[in-house]
This record gives structure tokens, C-alpha cells and sequence, in this order.
């Protein structure tokens, strides 16, 4: 898999769904001969747990398989990040900082530093 | 880089990158220079803030939860390692990009006019509403240590918000989703899964133990490079649950502090992550923003500038460990 996602040949997501499914046929089916370790794997059962939604302790993300907290906190933070996007807030926050650090790209680059000096200036 | 590296130590790696790499492709449109340098800072920059914190990074929240250490522990051991690496990686990017971005700036004379920031803004309230949900994603993912929502449902919620107050452009939004990355990310886990369910991660941790053979610079040397290595083509998060119990059981046999060895874990994996596009979450997210604007990060651009960061880094970790902890 990670040769074929370095090589670049085919879409990275082709390439970790294709060798998911192979791991699942392949690895529990057919060697591990265990549905119940490719079901484990799957972790679909863990959405449907209060501990997944709520947690008093912070141990339910150390469970193996898919993580399916990450890729719903990513998935709502691609959705939040689209929405707040088509309301000009990157925009319009980038067009601020730009002026702040009077349009220098390597000035963008250390960003906060001139962020810091400008205020710096600000009260002098 | 130092604001992707602070903003890092309180807020997910993830958001940060999701955040600032919009930023970065709206800026590099608008002044013609290339984002790819920026980014790849931004992202090494967000996964060393993240390893300062307890809640930086989620294999920080693993170690921390597991072994019973508080953000005060984090922020003063791997804080501190963080920190000075933080100078160093700095010097680093700026070595290796300023040539680059400082030719940019010449296109700057051309320019007669700039746009005013508040042009930017098309419907006032949208704006505010936009403003307040992201503030509060910031408040909860900050506090969530103490409100106990965990990050899916902080995930949903925002996302719900974000939809309900969108209105009939939900549906738009909805489109823009990068489901690609999703399914990245769900055939990734089950390859991993893969590696678990056989014992191949479990092989590796006691291999450890076994070869440095009670020695603690050795037992430092080999779990912060086999870390660091392993973290770079694996996911950090299930290698550093695996790992856990392992260092455990070395500072109980062995009689080595439980904290050197977890401090030297966090680093190993927390950094190693950084080094390809796929070893932590923030570098697939931060890649994927990236190539959605049309500036595709190929694997060789990105290991060419990480890779030596994420060396420099982890050598800065080893001799910090080795001076203060052994």
C-alpha cells in the first residue's frame, strides 16, 4: 500500500480502499480465517456507544480499527471550514493579514513574528 | 510557522492545517507566490506545537490518559524539547525557502492597487454567523478535556451548525465535502487494523526491549528512532497505544523512569509523523487542501524538505533527553 500511494499511479484513496478490502479478504478471511477480528477492524459497533459521543475518560481512543472520531471531527471540520470559506471570513482575514505585513511573502512566512513587531511599532 | 505551531498546542493539528492552508492558497493567489513552501512549514510547524501539549496531539492524549500525566507535565518536558526544536525548524525552512519566496515579492511592483480586506466580506451576517461557529469549534476543542464531548461529537455538532445556518446552500456545501481524503483515511485504518490484529506492531515493541537489553541511552535511542521511523509510514496513533504498554513494562523491569520513556515516545512518534504525507492526519489534510487548489504535493517535494526537518528534530529531542532525563 505505501509503495503504491508513494508511486502515485493511482488515487490515494483507491489505493487504501483497494488494500483495506484485501487486508479484510485476504488477512481475516482467508488467513486469520476471524470475521470477527475484520468486524472488530471495521469498529462500526464504537458509533453507537455513548463513550463515542461523551467520555469521561479519554482510553476509548486507544481501540483499534477504523477511527471513525477522526474522520467525523475531519468531516465536520471540512464542512465548518467550506461554510465559514463562502462567507469570506478566509478572505477577508488573509486580505488583513496581507496589508498588516504589507504584502511580503516572506514576511507571511514568519507571520507572527511581524505580527508581533507590527504591534510592536503600533506602540512605539 | 510559529502562529501554526502555538495555535497547534490548544486546537486539533487538523483544524490548525485545515485553517491555515486556506489562508496560505488564498494568499499565494492574491500575491503569485507559491503556497507549497508555506504549507509544508505550516504542517511541520503544527505537529511540533502539537507534541508540546497533552492536547496537541492525539498520541499525547494516549500517553497522557494512559500513564496518568496532566497538561503541566506536557507542556514542561516535551514543551520544552518542542520549543527549542521550534528555533531550529524555523532557521531550517528559512534556509530552505527564503531564495524562493524573496523572488516572489518582485511581482509586488506590478501590483498598482490592493483589494480593501472588507470587500472580501458579500453578506454581513453570514460573516458574523461564520465568525461565531468557528469560535465556538475553538472553545470546544479547547475545553473538551474539561466538557467531555469528544471530538466526533464536536465534529458533528459544528458540522450541523455550520449546515442549519446555511440554509439552501447546505446542499452546496455538502458537494465541496473532500470526501476523497474521508475514504483515505477509512482504508488507511483498516490496514493498519490489519497490522495490529496480526501482531506486526506488537513484533517491533518487543524487539525493543529486547535488543537494548536494560540499557536506558539505548532503550531511549531505539524507542525515539523506531518511533520516530515507524510513525513516518504508519499512522502515530495506533503505534503509540501499542507502545504504551510496552514502556510500562520496561520501566518496571529495568528499573527506568516511566517518565523518560514516555516523554521519548511522545517526541518519537508526535515528530516521526511528520516526515511523509501520510504519517500524521494534519499532513494528509494539509496535502489535500493543497492539491484542491491545484498545488499538487507530490511524496518527493514533500520527504525532500520533511524529511531533513523531521531529523534535525528528532536528533534536537535525543540530545535534549539525553542531557536532562539520563
Amino acid at each position: 500500500m505505501f509503495i503504491l500511494v508513494i508511486t502515485e499511479k493511482f488515487e490515494r484513496h483507491i489505493v487504501t480502499l483497494g488494500c483495506g478490502e484485501a487486508v479484510l479478504v485476504i488477512v481475516f478471511g482467508f488467513c486469520l480465517r476471524s470475521w470477527q477480528a475484520a468486524w472488530y477492524t471495521l469498529n462500526i459497533q464504537n458509533i453507537f456507544t455513548l463513550d463515542f459521543w461523551y467520555s469521561a475518560s479519554e482510553s476509548a481512543k486507544s481501540s483499534s480499527g477504523i477511527n471513525w472520531a477522526t474522520i467525523l471531527f475531519i468531516a465536520g471540520m471540512m464542512i465548518m471550514v467550506e461554510g465559514i470559506a463562502s462567507a469570506g471570513f478566509f478572505r477577508s482575514l488573509c486580505l488583513r493579514f496581507a496589508k498588516l505585513v504589507k504584502y511580503r511573502s516572506t514576511r507571511i512566512f514568519f507571520c507572527f513574528y511581524d505580527h508581533v513587531c507590527h504591534l510592536g511599532d503600533v506602540y512605539r | 510557522m510559529i502562529m501554526s505551531a502555538i495555535l497547534a498546542m490548544f486546537i486539533d493539528s487538523i483544524t490548525v492545517i485545515l485553517f491555515l492552508a486556506a489562508v496560505t492558497v488564498e494568499l499565494a493567489q492574491l500575491l503569485k507566490f507559491d503556497p507549497v513552501p508555506v504549507i509544508l512549514a505550516e504542517i511541520f510547524c503544527a505537529n511540533l506545537g502539537g507534541a508540546a501539549t497533552m492536547c496537541g496531539d492525539p498520541p499525547n492524549i494516549i500517553i497522557g490518559t494512559a500513564l496518568g500525566y496532566s497538561f503541566s507535565d506536557f507542556i514542561n518536558n516535551t514543551g520544552m524539547i518542542a520549543g527549542i526544536s521550534l528555533f531550529f525548524v524555523v532557521l531550517y525552512f528559512w534556509f530552505c525557502f527564503a531564495k524562493k519566496l524573496k523572488k516572489s515579492e518582485a511581482y509586488l511592483e506590478q501590483i498598482d492597487s490592493f483589494p480593501d480586506p472588507s470587500q472580501a466580506i458579500l453578506n454581513r451576517m453570514c460573516f458574523i454567523q461564520s465568525t461565531l461557529i468557528f469560535l465556538l469549534a475553538i472553545v470546544l476543542l479547547v475545553s473538551h478535556a474539561y466538557t467531555h464531548l469528544t471530538v466526533a461529537f464536536i465534529g458533528v455538532f459544528i458540522a450541523l451548525l455550520t449546515l442549519v445556518c446555511a440554509g439552501s446552500q447546505a446542499k452546496d456545501l455538502l458537494k465541496q465535502v473532500d470526501y476523497k481524503t474521508l475514504l483515505f483515511f477509512v482504508g488507511l485504518f483498516v490496514v493498519v487494523g490489519g497490522l495490529e490484529e496480526t501482531g506486526v506492531l506488537e513484533i517491533v515493541a518487543e524487539w525493543i526491549a529486547n535488543w537494548s537489553n536494560g540499557n536506558i541511552y539505548l532503550m531511549v535511542l531505539v524507542i525515539l528512532w523506531v518511533s520516530a521511523v515507524a510513525s513516518a509510514v504508519v499512522d502515530n496513533i495506533p503505534f503509540a497505544a501499542t507502545m504504551i504498554p510496552i514502556i510500562r513494562m520496561l520501566a518496571q523491569s529495568q528499573s527506568v523512569p516511566l517518565t523518560t520513556l514516555a516523554w521519548t515516545l511522545s517526541m518519537g512518534t508526535d515528530v516521526g509523523g511528520s516526515a511523509t504525507p501520510i504519517g500524521a492526519s494534519a499532513n494528509v489534510v494539509g496535502t489535500a487542501v493543497a492539491m484542491k487548489a491545484g498545488y499538487p504535493i507530490s511524496w518527493g517535494k514533500y520527504c525532500r524538505y520533511c524529511v531533513t526537518a523531521t531529523l534535525l528534530v528528532v536528533m534536537i529531542s535525543m540530545v535534549c533527553i539525553f542531557v536532562r532525563y539520563v
